[in-house]
């Protein structure tokens, strides 16, 4: 097949898997980058990097972890996932699916185009001003970083645009919103959450670029304009975007862990619900990133206590998936074993949020090692755990062969072992007084033991990363056959065949409840049955 | 299908409203901020705005049109309407960059000309986009539909512009 018949491909599994494989490579770089830091953190007073390095590669690596990473990643499962959950053939709009891909691609080429003007950005993910404007960060770097930005924000919105159609007018026979798996819910609302979050951030990058390229004053303070409106613009976007980043990832939870209980979700309307909770109350807290910030306390109480809000629906999901484990027979997989290890580490992340929503927790603990540990233990505890188990689950459904249980058992233990490792002790850095974005540190008690074991530990996250990838590679090849249905799972997309036709289905599925699989497998017990009864002799 | 081009075209437009209120919420932001605004050419915000308001009637019979050719007329007379529009705007920048009123001069010029400056490529992009809608999607009233919903939303974009930006400047 000739390259120009691949690229122009719009099939929503090739686009999917696109969006996939592109953040699994940006994964490795921005891994890279990450053991780059952790060398040079190593010990006390190191210097395997200069200063100006180290802010470029802990802004690419934040930077590439977020935008081409996490979110593009999330939006490819749901690229592949959601027409065949739903029974569709296809994307809504299949050709606007292939230009936010090649879009998002783009705007992650630009970005590591600017290590090529030898100055990368510098000044963090969150590119505070005035740091990021021109005579703090004189070099191209920031305007490389805000305009790739820009490509990656119009992709995700496109793609955003076109799942929240998709679910919403693409549905098969039967498939109503209240049967629809979980995954569709979470991505259907994180959908609308990047149609409202994303143009937030789209002002603040226009903004800074009049500022940057055209003298403009908006956060020049010695004219008048006002550093802190970036920040508020900045977390108005913000917020919402770290749930951007993990509501799929629940949503793939939601899916993983009934079919590994033997159990149909526990209280799946008020799984649905919560997210819907989740993402009104996204909007409300971004006040929590500037605590430090001198806003008077009637102020920011009201962000505090918004910002502890948030843990009750979280936490009712946290339930529906221990109730669903409660009731059912478990079978341990490797991608299970990701999910239950998901509901542990995001809780500890979950909990040392809440800490954070605690305005005086805030003013000690901000800006120390402590919030790389919180963000971590959500990002990757959470979201790049969900993903593993994710893998785990789909790679049969998208491949046709299973990957390798073995590699896969190792994979979990050694990642299990080195996030752990890496991340835990962060906590204790922080209450030690570490400060985050410090390139080296002098010989000061516990700091040089604790970073020791962070940097070794990673060594052996980065081992247990690099096993998955040969597990990928390996299984691809060599793996099991899977055949259409490996799990007995429930949902639609195994009714299809492993890979998936052109059109998903050879004729379109009639849906009668929440498990159409399990209805048509067991016809005598189906669940549309006992929903049905009731209803009947209610009447 | 046709629910779908809407319910899309629906998104996009939430989309950019977000993106145009967080750029009129740093106008207005800064203009309390900011001592004293100046002059602006009130009479070619009035032009903009009838031709405006022109353009989007002259979509709306293009919408209700019963023949491909009387959709077509009125196409073109809502893109000569968005080009009157562009003129104006041209005019009342020149006349504001004579003034010395520029993007760097203050925050009342920062904001202003961002702010507007955004608004104006939408305009473009949309004149041209009826200029080349039937290239794009000959006889398809479903395509003409999303485009006047475009449309109508640049015209509602201004018309806050209009009151905020020039009639609030006054009062």
């Amino acid at each position: 097949m000739s390259v120009g018949n691949w690229i122009t491909r719009v099939d929503h599994k090739h686009v999917g898997l696109f969006y996939i494989l592109s953040a699994l490579a940006f994964f490795l770089v921005g891994g890279m980058e990450a053991m780059a830091l952790r060398a040079q953190l190593a010990m006390p007073n190191l210097k395997l990097l200069t200063p100006d390095q180290y802010n470029q590669i802990f802004t690419m690596h934040g930077t590439t972890m977020i935008f081409l990473v996490v979110t593009p990643v999330l939006i490819g499962f749901g690229i592949y996932l959601v027409p065949l959950m739903i029974g569709a053939s296809e994307m809504v709009f299949p050709r606007l699916n292939a230009l936010s891909f090649w879009l998002q691609l783009a705007g992650g080429l630009l970005l590591y185009l600017s290590f090529a003007t030898g100055q990368a950005p510098a000044a963090g993910w969150f590119s505070y001003a005035p740091l990021s404007e021109k005579p703090f960060s004189p070099g191209k770097g920031s305007d490389y970083w805000a305009f790739a930005l820009l490509l990656i924000s119009a992709a995700m919105i496109i793609a955003a645009i076109n799942l929240a159609v998709t679910v919403a007018t693409a549905r098969a026979p039967g498939m109503t919103m209240r049967r629809v798996p979980l995954f569709v819910w979470m991505t259907f609302v994180n959908s609308l959450m990047i149609v409202f979050a994303l143009p937030v951030l789209d002002a603040s990058l226009v903004m800074l670029l009049a500022d940057r390229l055209l003298h403009a004053r908006f956060f020049d303070a010695a004219h008048g304009g006002s550093p802190l409106l970036w920040q508020h613009y900045f977390w108005i976007f913000g917020h919402p975007q770290v749930y951007i980043m993990i509501l799929p990832a629940f949503g793939m939870i939601s899916e993983i862990i009934p079919v590994f209980s033997r159990n149909a979700i526990f209280g799946y309307t008020s799984a649905a619900l919560s997210t819907v909770a989740i993402a009104f109350l996204s909007y409300g807290v971004w006040v929590h990133h500037m605590f430090a910030v001198a806003l008077g306390t009637t102020f920011i109480s009201v962000f505090a206590a918004a910002s502890m809000l948030i843990a009750v629906p979280t936490g009712v999901k946290i339930f529906n998936w221990a109730a669903t484990m409660l009731g059912g027979s478990l079978r341990l997989t490797t991608s299970m074993l990701f999910a239950v290890a998901f509901l542990l580490e995001f809780t500890i992340g979950g909990l040392s949020g809440v800490a954070f929503a605690t305005v005086p927790v805030d003013w000690e603990l901000t800006d120390t090692y402590f919030v790389v540990a919180h963000i971590h233990y959500v990002l990757f505890g959470g979201t790049i755990f969900a993903l593993f188990a994710a893998t785990y689950y789909w790679f049969p459904k998208m491949t046709g062969r299973m990957l390798d249980e073995k590699l896969g058992r190792l994979h979990f233990w050694l990642v299990v072992i080195g996030f752990n490792g890496t991340f835990f002790v962060h906590h204790i850095l922080g209450l030690l007084g570490m400060p985050r974005r410090i390139y080296t540190y002098g010989d000061i008690p516990w700091w040089g033991p604790l970073n020791l074991i962070s940097t070794v530990s990673a060594a052996v996250l980065v081992l247990g990363i690099l096993l998955f990838c040969t597990n990928l590679v390996v299984s691809l090849q060599l793996g099991a056959v899977s055949g259409d249905d490996p799990w007995d799972a429930w949902t639609l997309e195994w009714a299809a065949s492993s890979p998936p036709a052109r059109n998903n289905f050879a004729e379109i599925p009639v849906v009668r409840s929440r498990r159409p699989l399990w209805d048509l497998k067991h016809p005598d017990a189906a669940d549309w049955l006992l929903e049905e009864t009731p209803v009947q002799g209610g009447d | 299908m046709r629910q779908a081009v809407y319910l899309g075209m629906t998104l996009f437009l939430a989309t950019e409203s977000v993106f145009f209120f967080m750029l009129l919420l740093a106008f207005v932001y800064f203009r309390q901020a900011s001592h004293g605004a100046p002059d602006l050419p009130l009479h070619l915000a009035v032009i903009s705005t009838a031709s405006v308001l022109t353009s989007c009637f002259a979509m709306s019979r293009a919408r209700a049109g019963k023949t491909a050719s009387q959709a077509r007329v009125w196409i073109g007379a809502a893109a000569l309407f968005g080009l009157i529009f562009l003129l104006a705007q041209w005019r009342a920048y020149a006349v504001l960059l004579r003034d010395g009123v520029t993007i760097s001069e203050s925050l009342f010029g920062t904001s202003f000309f961002t702010l507007t400056g955004m608004h104006l490529m939408n305009v473009i992009a949309g004149v041209l986009l009826l200029a080349g809608l039937d290239r794009l999607a000959p006889g398809n009233l479903t395509a003409l539909r999303a485009a006047a919903m475009f449309w109508y939303f640049l015209g509602a974009v201004w018309c806050v512009i209009f009151v905020v930006v020039y009639l609030g400047i006054r009062v």
